[in-house]
């Protein structure tokens, strides 16, 4: 539900669209490129989605550096160093950074529906994901930049809301993660006959189909529980 | 050419050494409770032969019922027989030990990558490195070990190549005394010497009878280890740190009233996922770059375990290694893995201590990534842009390293004080200055502004500052008639202020 409602899903709906009618029409790469960035930052601008610097601990946290930093000898240096321009970027980093952690994906860090152990992404396709990444950077070449500033683009959402990285932001990205995903599974299934992938397979479906009933049998059991817990402590 | 490495190396020792002894006494501002309970244990052995429980020479020291490993104790010794019982002879050791393990470290760089400037450039990062100074400045159990794993290791891969028995004995030496240096190369050492056998199979059939040395001083010197592992008091410190016992999991998964839970929703199967988690949560950028050291107020940015500015590199890095024929790269890329197996099995949050050999591989990454970043610069780009560009990653590494300078020296010592005890050596020599004063002088095991419910060890404060005779306390009662703890006029107890 909490998904289905999020505009993003609309968003994304339009990318796929989009993507669909230039594959079709073999529209040039740089235009693709530019009609992301146009999308996206519309979408940005028209829901008022750039909540990344409305944290006030932020503000609060460079006072406190600098306070201290003040009562020292090293005040001239605090004024250059500790400056929230400075922090600010430093804080957009961090998130551009939370993008690309895979705890964010595969385990319960960002939780799904927030319930307690639902991960964005089953945790045994992390072992095809690696794959499918290893295999798409060996392939990476010159001209594959806008591919990458593409998936830039469709994280920028997420990079610039205030609690991210943002699931339901995060949404529109799913695709490039599921490709990923598929493109690592593919290797798995066309070496099949050697042993490690055999190994690499079973242990993805294993894990997966495992997890999904844990989860499940989790939810159905525990959440009750937690939820009265959380209640009757406040 | 040799001599110019040397002068390098030499000279980066020195940096590397002025950095961790700059006001070690000072910077951390006060002894933590490890730290005087190591310290005194130390003074104790050196008195008396015995710990603070009257133990002959133990190999496991009970102190504060944490079981601590015996090196970093027995390390103690000469240095407070040199300079007295104080914070300088305590911390001496960790500092000294970090400062040699720079040129360990280069050489098992070299060992490792056969790449002279890719080592040179990791040992450069190592001399400044925060996460090394960090744990450099107090006594840290985990870079003692980690500088005896890398020791091992170098002489396991010298044992390869040379098939002298002098490496095998040091290699099974070093890596059995980091065992008994830190609990979590108990788990890591067996699996980083899998590793390695894995990578030298194609030699094992040579050296084979290298290795059997290598095995059987393993065994010999590990046996009373091995023992209080599995049936003695260490196990009692396994269960306290097993991430079972995490209080985040207990909260969500152990809750009550539940019974009966199917298989496939049983606490075991979740642990799993939960300690999955506590795995990739090591590789988060938060961790690595903004505030993994803890050395300011939680959710404010202080430093990582790297700086900043490797950011690029260590990318750099990871892409050079997937795509480039670099040498051992499973080596390193397999060490990381397996290194961060240990934290991600005990309680509690990131611990960048526990994690902390994989330090030596995170260099080598971020080393390679700064070497590919300079080629790519001096192959793809024109004489003026690559001098902006060089101009600007300058400004950040400066940035970057002042920012570092300042939460050291400025930040660290104001919002993590307490975290080490500030205050407790003033509230101690003020309680001495005064004690014909008073009949009784009783002191609160809870302190603490921001946590109040801190328990500290006051006791083990006042007897490593007034030198307390380690004959004497191992012999006398120290039950007070009410059931309180206490020794001379000193009782520890609660104290009842009425405040709520």
């Amino acid at each position: 539900m909490e998904l289905a409602a999020s505009p993003y899903v609309v968003l994304l709906t339009l990318l796929l669209t989009c993507f669909v009618i230039n594959q079709i029409f073999r529209v040039n790469k740089k235009l693709v490129l530019l009609q992301t960035a146009f999308l996206i930052f519309i979408f940005l601008f028209i829901f008022h989605q750039i909540t990344i610097f409305t944290n006030p601990g932020l503000i609060n946290s460079v006072n406190t550096f600098r306070g201290e930093t003040n009562q020292t000898i090293f005040a001239p240096l605090g004024r250059v160093i500790e400056n929230r321009y400075v922090y600010l970027s430093e804080h957009l980093l961090f998130n551009i950074l939370r993008q690309f952690t895979p705890a964010t994906y595969f385990t319960n860090q960002a939780q799904l529906l927030d319930f307690s152990f639902s991960p964005p992404i089953y945790l045994g396709f992390i072992i095809p994901f690696l794959f499918g990444l290893v295999k798409l950077v060996k392939s990476l070449a010159k001209n594959d930049v806008p591919k990458v500033i593409i998936v830039f683009l469709l994280i920028l959402p997420s990079i610039l809301s205030n609690n991210s990285p943002d699931l339901s932001r995060l949404i529109i990205v799913s695709p490039v993660i599921f490709f990923i995903i598929s493109s690592g599974f593919y290797t798995f299934i066309l070496n099949y006959k050697k042993r490690i992938f055999k190994i690499f397979l079973f242990l993805t479906l294993f894990l997966v189909v495992l997890q999904v009933s844990t989860t499940f049998v989790d939810i159905a059991t525990r959440e009750p529980v937690r939820l009265q817990n959380i209640k009757n402590n406040g | 050419m040799a001599k110019y490495i040397f002068i390098i190396v030499l000279a980066l020792t020195i940096l590397g050494g002025f950095l961790r002894f700059y006001e070690i006494s000072k910077n951390p501002v006060s002894l933590s409770i490890d730290e005087v309970a190591f310290g005194y244990n130390a003074y104790s052995i050196l008195k008396t032969g015995r710990d603070e429980y009257g133990k002959f020479l133990p190999l496991t020291f009970k102190s504060t019922g944490d079981y601590k490993n015996p090196v970093p104790i027995y390390l103690m010794v000469p240095s407070i027989a040199l300079f007295g019982l104080n914070e300088f002879s305590i911390r001496m050791p960790t500092a000294l030990i970090a400062t040699l393990s720079i040129p360990i470290f280069f050489l098992f760089f070299m060992e490792i990558t056969e790449a002279l400037v890719i080592s040179l450039m990791a040992t450069i990062l190592l001399a400044i490195s925060p996460w090394h100074i960090y744990y450099s400045r107090y006594v840290s159990d985990h870079l003692i070990a980690t500088s005896l794993v890398v020791l091992g290791s170098l002489c396991f891969l010298k044992m390869f190549k040379s098939g002298r028995w002098f490496w095998s004995v040091s290699s099974a030496f070093f890596f059995v005394l980091s065992m008994y240096t830190y609990y979590a190369e108990r788990l890591f050492v067996p699996m980083a010497i899998l590793l390695l056998l894995i990578f030298k199979k194609a030699d094992l059939r040579i050296r084979f009878k290298q290795l059997v040395l290598f095995v059987v001083v393993c065994v010999v010197i590990a046996a009373p280890l091995i023992f209080s592992t599995f049936f003695g008091p260490d196990r009692a410190r396994a269960q306290m740190t097993w991430l079972g016992r995490d209080v985040e999991f207990v909260r969500n998964v152990a809750v009550k009233p539940l019974e009966n839970i199917s298989a496939l929703g049983s606490d075991n199967l979740l642990l799993f996922y939960f300690g999955a988690r506590k795995y990739l949560h090591y590789l988060d950028p938060g961790f690595l770059f903004y505030s993994g050291l803890k050395m300011t107020k939680e959710d404010s940015y202080g430093v990582g375990v790297l700086y900043l500015f490797e950011i690029p590199w260590l990318i750099l890095g990871i892409i050079t290694l997937i795509k480039k024929r670099i040498r051992n790269k499973s080596l390193i890329v397999g060490w990381i893995l397996i290194g961060l197996i240990p934290a991600s099995l005990t309680n509690n949050e990131q611990h960048p201590g526990r994690t902390f050999f994989i330090l030596p591989m995170l260099l080598l990454v971020s080393a390679t990534g700064a070497i590919e970043f300079f080629r790519l610069m001096k192959t793809n780009l024109n004489h003026s842009l690559k001098n902006i560009i060089y101009f600007i990653f300058l400004i950040i590494i400066m940035w970057n390293l002042g920012l570092t300078l300042l939460t050291y020296t400025v930040h660290f010592p104001r919002q993590r004080g307490e975290d080490f005890m500030e205050g407790t050596k003033e509230t101690v020599e003020y309680a001495l200055a005064n004690k014909s004063k008073y009949k009784e002088i009783v002191l609160d095991p809870y302190r603490g502004i921001e946590a109040p419910n801190i328990v500290s060890i006051p006791h083990m404060y006042i007897l490593f500052y007034t030198k307390y005779d380690p004959a004497i306390y191992q012999q006398e009662n120290k039950t007070r008639p009410d059931g309180s703890f206490g020794f001379d006029k000193f009782t520890i107890r609660r104290i009842d202020c009425g405040l709520g």
